[in-house]
């Protein structure tokens, strides 16, 4: 069996075993849909028919597989508040949401990959010690806190960004862009605070080896030596960070959503969650645990690209 | 060719700069292989960086001077090392795998070696990569050119690593402990290696080891550093055979092959003093069985033996200490300068070192 085969054979078992957690703990929470569409005050009579209406009155293991049959075949569910589709739901809100993942793991890079070079390669200098405090700040700056800074800074007293008004990407791609730049950085500089950390101890530890000494004593132009000999060796770590952090901006991110107003899937999440709208729940999760599988496999794939000495093998034992 | 003058190192340590290297004065020639024997902490390693240009930032160049080619090194900026490194000097480490960048290709990292310095056309390049490779000895150089480093032998390593260094035929070689980790078959063939790199290309090169028995295979001159002092040099028979200072003696005691079979081995007793605790006179003298009051407070200079033996020989054979040991008409140690306070040195150097 191939090492993709295995992988998705893996990520098929993942996927069932998480929707049945899933679905066991929104059956033992406390909370009922019906009553929470219904309100405290209904009659008893119109709950018993809206839940046998729903199926909820059937015990939760049926109603997981009748959830499960509906699923295989495409079919996640009816949204209780949208009365919508879960598919076509999240299929509405994904393009905001990946364009703001894209855009704000863009410029989290852009900005931490020469902050970074430039820490390492004067480690130990004034210029060094400058970047840890910017990066130190950073990190402790709380992102709602950064977000509504810059909404009010660049919104209000200097106007140069809309409020609160997304522009979705069918209206242009630069208006749309434009839309996100704000909530995108908000999300960078967390993300870049990280990142810079990552890829300066990376290289420090890669310009001290041996052959940095040896491609310096072979007479190596100093930019080749440090993108083809440093960089290179020192992107295992870093890339890992930004798996992570993708797979945390795609499954939404609730509080930056809110601030900016934006109708992506965190707040999703959050109204399903405090609706008990169990489908919509239901398939969010799935889709997240999906999201975070493919990405996974991705930075696996990546780590290939980029070191030759890794290899993926279907087996766990590994042959040299 | 390379000129060393009175050229002394020191090391940041405790928050000061403490004397790592005192001054040593010595020329490399084309064509000669030079050994430098020392054991761990005697500066060896020091000195091959300094005349490479790539100290730690711990350790710098108190005084002196390095001339190429009657050019001086440590005034040279730091921008034009790049055209001296690979085409005058050429520097390899002790691990090779560690040298070698691991995600590229052998064959990138030799074109990178060689397109560093000239512009050639692609496909010229990579003939000339893997004539490069042929000449250090590996057979199938097109398997090796496309191989990555963690894909083939430890010995094949250290030679495409040695392909990198030398492929612009470096005026000087320098040799960092390069075979010590090699297995001994592999040793010796890089030895003789490197003994044709010297003799048929006309490299200098300067092997740096504590394997008194690759040095004394290789090399034609032997420097014998302790503790940052040059104690003595001299053409590798004078001094592995005849050594004159008492720490060459010791230290040839000490290795197998230079004792009988079935004696015990000496051994040195003491460790080599720190840095920091560095004495006023000669640094041997704490654990030199010959030691006088004098050598632990004067320095002793670095002089020229009269030894008739090496009369005739061009290399001089010199020596940093006030009592040598001395031969008798019939090739015997004797020492008239004997320390009498310490008879179990004296033994010592009553017995002769085996010829070999």
């Amino acid at each position: 069996m191939s090492y993709l085969a295995q992988r998705l054979l893996i990520a098929i078992l993942l996927v069932f075993l998480v929707s049945f957690a899933s679905f066991a703990v929104l059956m033992l929470l406390p909370g009922d849909p019906v009553r929470l569409m219904l309100g405290t005050e209904a009659p008893p009579h119109l709950v018993e028919e809206l839940r046998a209406q729903y199926g909820l009155d059937r015990p939760w293991l049926l109603q997981y597989a009748d959830w499960l049959a509906g699923a295989v075949s495409g079919n996640l569910g009816e949204s209780f508040i949208y009365k919508m589709p879960v598919t076509q739901i999240i299929v509405d809100r994904l393009p905001m949401t990946l364009s703001l993942t894209i855009f704000a793991s863009l410029m989290a890079l852009l900005i931490a990959l020469p902050l970074g070079i430039w820490a390492a390669v004067k480690r130990g200098s004034w210029v060094d010690g400058f970047i840890q405090a910017v990066v130190q700040i950073w990190i402790a700056i709380p992102n709602f806190w950064l977000g509504i800074l810059l909404l009010l800074g660049f919104t209000v007293m200097i106007p140069l960004f809309p409020p609160g008004n997304f522009v979705p990407i069918s209206e242009g791609l630069g208006a749309h862009l434009h839309s996100l730049f704000l909530p995108a950085l908000t999300l960078a500089i967390a993300e870049a605070a990280v990142l810079i950390r990552m890829f300066r101890a990376s290289l420090v530890e890669v310009l001290n080896k041996d052959f940095m000494t040896f491609a310096h004593t072979k007479g190596l132009p100093t930019r080749k030596k440090y993108i083809r000999y440093a960089l290179r060796n020192s992107l295992i770590g870093p890339i890992t960070v930004i798996g992570l952090q993708v797979m945390s901006l795609i499954s939404g991110v609730i509080i930056i959503e809110q601030i900016f107003n934006l109708p992506g899937l965190g707040r999703l999440l959050l109204i399903a969650v405090q609706q008990r709208d169990l489908f919509l729940l239901q398939g969010l999760v799935i889709f997240i645990t999906v999201t975070v599988i493919l990405v996974n496999l991705c930075v696996d794939l990546l780590y290939t690209r980029i070191d030759p000495r890794i290899q993926l093998h279907a087996t766990k034992r590994r042959t040299t | 060719m390379l000129e060393i003058q009175d050229l002394s190192l020191e090391l940041y340590v405790d928050k000061t700069w403490k004397p790592a290297l005192r001054p040593l004065t010595f020329r490399l020639e084309p064509g000669e292989i030079t050994g430098i024997i020392g054991e761990s902490g005697s500066g060896k390693s020091l000195l091959a960086k300094a005349l490479m240009n790539i100290l730690p930032a711990r350790a710098r160049v108190a005084s002196g001077s390095i001339r190429l080619h009657g050019t001086e090194l440590l005034s040279l900026p730091r921008h034009r090392f790049r055209s001296v490194y690979g085409r005058q000097l050429a520097y390899i480490f002790q691990n090779p795998a560690g040298a070698l960048n691991p995600l590229m290709r052998i064959g990138d990292q030799l074109l990178d070696a060689l397109l560093a310095h000239e512009e050639v056309p692609r496909k010229e390049a990579v003939r000339r990569a893997l004539k490069a490779l042929e000449e250090v000895g590996i057979s199938d150089p097109e398997r090796v050119f496309r191989a990555y480093p963690h894909e083939i032998s430890g010995g094949m390593k250290q030679r495409a690593v040695i392909a990198c260094a030398v492929i612009h035929e470096p005026d000087l070689l320098i040799a960092d402990e390069a075979t010590t980790a090699l297995d001994a078959t592999i040793r010796k063939q890089i030895l003789d290696l490197f003994l044709v790199l010297s003799k048929k290309k006309r490299m200098s090169i300067l092997y740096i080891s504590h394997d008194i028995a690759a040095v004394q295979y290789v090399a034609d001159k032997i420097m014998v550093l302790y503790g940052g002092m040059l104690l003595e040099t001299g053409a590798r028979g004078d001094v592995l055979d005849r050594p004159l200072h008492p720490y060459t003696a010791d230290l040839l005691q000490a290795v197998p092959y230079h004792v009988k079979p079935g004696t015990k081995l000496a051994g040195i007793p003491g460790n080599v003093p720190p840095i920091t605790a560095k004495p006023p006179g000669c640094i041997y003298a704490p654990r030199c069985g010959y030691a006088t009051e004098r050598c632990k407070e004067d320095l002793p200079p670095m002089v020229v033996a009269e030894d008739p033996s090496t009369a005739a020989d061009k290399i001089p054979h010199t020596h940093a200490c006030f009592h040598p040991l001395l031969r008798d008409s019939l090739g015997k140690e004797t020492h008239l300068n004997t320390n009498p306070s310490s008879p179990e040195g004296r033994e010592r150097y009553v017995q002769q070192p085996a010829a070999h």
